[in-house]
């Protein structure tokens, strides 16, 4: 019998349906849980708009789009830097993944010292939750985010911490894996948070 | 298709500055619509090329990759009315 070392079609498919998920599966039932509280927050946001268009349009003019614009990049390049440590990881370079992982916490770190200025510059200048609904809405929705990104620069301290004990290899990387996928959560939530926020009028 | 880490980081990031700048320019409805098609791309970008969700089969894969290009549809639909 000859047995062919190529899959065919059908078993390519098969080997598809069967990868696994990377990370753990509960963290994937947390991230779909967070990603549909987050959904419906901005479908809330965007009909109290269309309804108090004025007074977003003035709360928007408030704020600053350009540390909106930093923010997203910083996190965009965290996410980046989170992945290729994840890669870096499976290709036993448990080194290079630490510094890669450390390199996203630097990022997330600029997004949080422009934010905390962003918070503190509309909060001297009198803008708190109860201005109006567009400020009651920022805040939560943003804060709510903020919380989110210090919840996953811990994570992303202690999985470097790992790395660098070689508590992770090609071969036990689940959690390096879960906790990747949350940094990744947090960084398509801010991807859709941004335009309707900050960009859209 | 399979893209790079770096070169999906570039694509997102360039997108989100060509997003900005569209805004910019106006503030008509066509400019929301594209910055929201830019959401959906950045979306299905994170899902399956930072998450590794590509080749996935699994309905979670989906309910991912969907995730933001739903999304924008509902949020452009309600900006626009």
């Amino acid at each position: 019998m000859v047995t062919s070392t190529h899959p065919t079609h059908i078993q390519k498919e098969t080997l598809a349906a069967d990868k696994l998920l990377p990370g753990d599966f509960a963290v994937w039932m947390l991230i779909l849980i967070e990603i549909s509280t987050f959904g419906l927050m901005f479908i809330g946001f965007s009909a109290v708009r269309t309804f108090e268009r004025d007074m977003f349009l003035a709360g928007q003019a408030v704020i600053h789009p350009l540390a909106g614009l930093i923010n997203t990049i910083a996190l965009l390049a965290a996410s980046g830097f989170v992945a290729q440590g994840v890669l870096d990881n499976r290709n036993n370079n448990q080194q290079r993944a630490a510094f890669m992982l450390l390199a996203g916490v630097a990022m997330a770190t600029v997004y949080i010292v422009v934010k905390l200025w962003e918070y503190w510059q509309l909060g001297s200048a009198g803008y708190d939750l109860n201005v109006n609904h567009f400020f009651t809405a920022y805040f939560l929705l943003t804060g709510f985010h903020f919380l989110h990104v210090v919840l996953g620069m811990v994570f992303l301290i202690i999985m470097t911490r790992k790395l660098l004990r070689r508590g992770y290899g090609p071969g036990n990387q689940i959690g390096l894996e879960s906790g990747a996928c949350y940094w990744h959560m947090i960084d398509l939530i801010w991807v859709v948070l941004f335009p309707i926020v900050y960009v859209i009028r | 298709m399979v893209f790079s880490i770096p070169a999906i980081s570039i694509a997102l990031i360039l997108m989100t500055i060509g997003s900005f700048a569209l805004a910019d320019q106006s503030t008509a409805s066509w400019a929301s619509a594209i910055i929201l098609l830019f959401v959906a791309i950045k979306g299905y970008l994170i899902a399956d090329g930072f998450m590794e969700l590509r080749g996935h089969k699994r309905l979670l894969r989906y309910a991912m990759v969907v995730y933001c290009p739903l999304l924008s549809v509902i949020i452009w639909l309600i900006v626009s009315s």
